[in-house]
């Protein structure tokens, strides 16, 4: 199946004008998101990761901007048979409030967010929320996955109240929620963390969405619910195309469900390969002491774990230079701390920055 | 170490340690059932080991925490725990902490002491750091003016804070120096175990893993013992000598950590480790995947908790609930059918 670009990020800013300076969330970030595809993002809190995504759906909070940049999505058409029409639309530009985006939002791009408190409504149920996403974007979501793919894709139709609900407690059940004929009907505080947040991945799946933005989707739940999860968006990503921005610290989702990484540390890309390059073949220091910081199931043990040293950097006093080097166990004095590192290819589509790989 | 660990001595020991939480309904509050939240359980924590307890979520690992120090009241049981003061005789002095008056709990606290999941609900907005670290010594009477000021100096220094961190509030914090205050201020009696609740699953990773490499460096400094309840089976395999997994109020398996993580024999511990995602791309991983529900604790299955999920269920796990019973040294599974299965670790 050919992989086309769904959304193009281009040298994008997000700023925030606070009273003590300008802080940089996002400085000049680029990205291509494939059809069908998972582009896998890690880094640490405060990257800038979240702000790229919420980016993506106009959804930066305030004083936050986008300052430049742009961010193309290609809009998929209404299929007329075999061949794939889109529009390019300039994210950037839209109106955050406008109808374009609000359709988008939500229905061609759903997301999952981290905090599953303050993304549901108190004052209504869980069912609700997912039917409300149903009806919103008139989609026709499916009733069985695998046996009825083809037929539940090409229907996107209206549907009625009764419907969207039998497809909210079908949703619900997916998730792994126990009784959810029962469960549709309590509200978020009457749920668990774990199932407040697979009812949001109820939410954002129940549109068949084109992208799927998922920050830290699975943190809080357990490996038998992650598990069900992780399946659960594949599945549906085999089955309508759809691209997938996972971002997440757990090294061994993103190794399960990413065919490509980036990797962000203050607001820019320092390197992005294919999952497994980037396993086996870290070029970047900050990714390899990332990589070495997890501790993960299998690797024993008892040593201690390498952390990074210091803290991220002050957003408003960054480090001249590579961003990264009082940090960087590999810091050259007079030139990491001087020259701002470029983005280079070092290997077939491994991009790195680091002066590690530049002759200066 | 594990040679080591063994000629260590029992500092806790929790025999049929039971809690049950009565359902009530209407304005009588008459009860109509229990959820069973822990029940039955036992194991026991050498002095200077880690034993994590992991689980999903619901399955009463907190509950079991909480029960030691009683901030929970539990139905039944005993935890023996071995104390500082010594008996007539010269020896150690253990008591059945469940039996206490409430009274009598308060110096036992001082030797069993809790860090929370949460490190910003769990740190009062409106103390400074100074008085959240010295409150436990406040409360068990043992300020000593300048001498207290030093000594929290030291111990913030100890977890990695500064001397001029003292006069701030938790908000001032990140959450990673926020679980440090936490960690200090459990650390602030000197008590020989320390109940940890979740208490990395809240950081950033790199912070995460610092903060597992400062309480793997106080264990070893001050001879401290964890109880160590996470759901992330990564960190606790990492942290933990040994590991008991509990399933719907109960332990279904309790051993060394390697022993447990890669020969495991309860049916439940083989398919969660199976869903642990592995932090290899090219790692095919073949699922167990787990039929049905986590049970219902207020409405158990009958026979073995986990027969509706399991798969290799027979008649007999229908019916009799399996035995928790120690089939090779200090590998304890409660299943009937662990000796004849052979099951896949990690």
């Amino acid at each position: 199946m050919a992989n086309e670009p769904l959304i193009e990020i281009k040298d994008l800013k997000v700023q925030f004008e606070i009273r003590a300076g300008t802080v940089k969330a996002v400085d000049g970030f680029s990205l291509e998101i494939m059809t069908g595809q998972t582009m896998g993002v890690i880094g640490e809190s405060g990257c800038g990761k979240s702000m790229t995504a919420r980016a993506i759906l106009k959804m930066v909070p305030k004083p936050g901007k986008i300052t430049s940049g742009e961010i193309l999505y290609h809009r998929p058409m209404k299929s007329n048979g075999k061949s794939r029409m889109t529009e390019v639309i300039d994210l950037t530009k839209l109106d955050a409030d406008g109808d374009i985006i609000r359709q988008i939002r939500g229905g061609e791009i759903g997301m999952i967010f981290q905090e599953p408190m303050s993304s549901l409504t108190p004052v209504y149920t869980a069912g609700t929320h997912v039917m409300e996403a149903v009806t919103l974007h008139h989609l026709m979501p499916f009733k069985k996955v695998g046996t009825q793919i083809e037929e539940t894709i090409m229907a996107h139709r209206k549907v009625n109240k009764e419907e969207a609900r039998q497809i909210a407690i079908d949703m619900v059940r997916k998730v792994g929620i126990p009784k959810p004929e029962a469960r549709v009907d309590s509200y978020p505080h009457q749920l668990s963390g774990g199932q407040r947040q697979r009812v949001m991945v109820a939410v954002a799946l129940s549109c068949q969405p084109h992208m799927l933005i998922a920050d830290e989707p699975t943190t809080a739940l357990d490996v038998s619910i992650e598990a069900q999860i992780l399946d659960l968006m594949r599945e549906l990503q085999e089955t309508v195309d759809m691209a997938i921005m996972f971002i997440t610290h757990n090294l061994g989702v993103i190794a399960e469900m990413a065919n490509e990484i980036v990797v962000m540390y203050m607001g820019k890309q320092v390197e992005r390969a294919k999952v497994v390059d980037l396993f086996y073949d870290a070029k970047h220091p900050y990714t390899r002491a990332l990589l070495k910081s997890i501790p993960s199931v299998g690797k024993k043990t008892r040593e201690r774990l390498a952390s990074i040293e210091g803290m991220v950097p002050d957003p408003l006093h960054l480090p001249t230079g590579c961003v990264f080097h009082p940090r960087c166990p590999s810091f050259m004095p007079g030139k990491c701390d001087k020259i701002v590192p470029t983005w280079k290819e070092v290997g077939t589509d491994h991009w790195v920055s680091c002066l590690l790989y530049e002759e200066v | 170490m594990t040679e080591t660990q063994n000629e260590n001595h029992i500092i806790l020991e929790v025999k049929n340690l039971k809690k049950y939480f009565p359902i009530q309904k209407g304005i009588w509050r008459k009860t109509f059932g229990y959820v069973k939240a822990v029940d039955d359980i036992s194991f026991y924590v050498r002095e200077g080991e880690t034993l994590g307890l992991v689980g999903e979520s619901g399955c009463g690992k907190t509950t079991a925490g909480r029960c030691i120090i009683r901030l929970y009241e539990p139905t039944g049981g005993e935890v023996l725990f071995e104390t500082n003061t010594l008996s007539k005789d010269g020896s150690p002095k253990t008591v059945n902490i469940l039996t206490l008056e409430l009274d009598q709990v308060k110096p036992i606290r001082q030797e069993i002491s809790m860090v929370f999941q949460d490190p910003i609900n769990s740190l009062n907005p409106r103390m400074s750091v100074a008085d959240i670290v010295s409150e436990p010594l406040v409360i068990h009477g043992k300020v000593r003016g300048q001498e207290t000021e030093d000594f929290i100096v030291q111990l913030l220094q100890r977890v990695g804070l500064r001397s001029d961190h003292l006069r701030r509030y938790p908000h001032e914090f990140s959450g990673g120096q926020r679980q440090r205050i936490g960690i200090a201020r459990a650390l602030a009696l000197n008590p020989r175990l320390v109940i940890c609740d979740e208490p990395v699953s809240a950081l950033d990773v790199s912070i995460q893993a610092q903060t597992l490499n400062l309480l793997q460096d106080l264990q070893q400094d001050f001879n401290l013992s964890y109880i160590f309840v996470a759901h992330d089976l990564s960190v606790v395999q990492h942290i933990s000598d040994r590991v008991a997994v509990m399933y719907v109020g109960k332990i279904a398996e309790m051993a060394q950590a390697e022993e447990l993580y890669n020969s495991p024999l309860h049916p439940y511990t083989e398919a969660l480790m199976s869903a642990v995602p592995k932090a290899d791309p090219l790692y095919k991983s073949e699922r167990i995947i787990m039929q049905g529900d986590v049970a219902d604790p207020s409405n158990p299955p009958t026979g073995c908790y986990f027969h509706p999920r399991c798969r290799y269920t027979q008649d007999i796990c229908k019916e009799k609930l399996p035995e928790f019973k120690e089939l090779k040294p200090d590998h304890f599974v409660a299943c009937h059918r662990a000796d004849e299965l052979s099951l896949r670790g990690v």
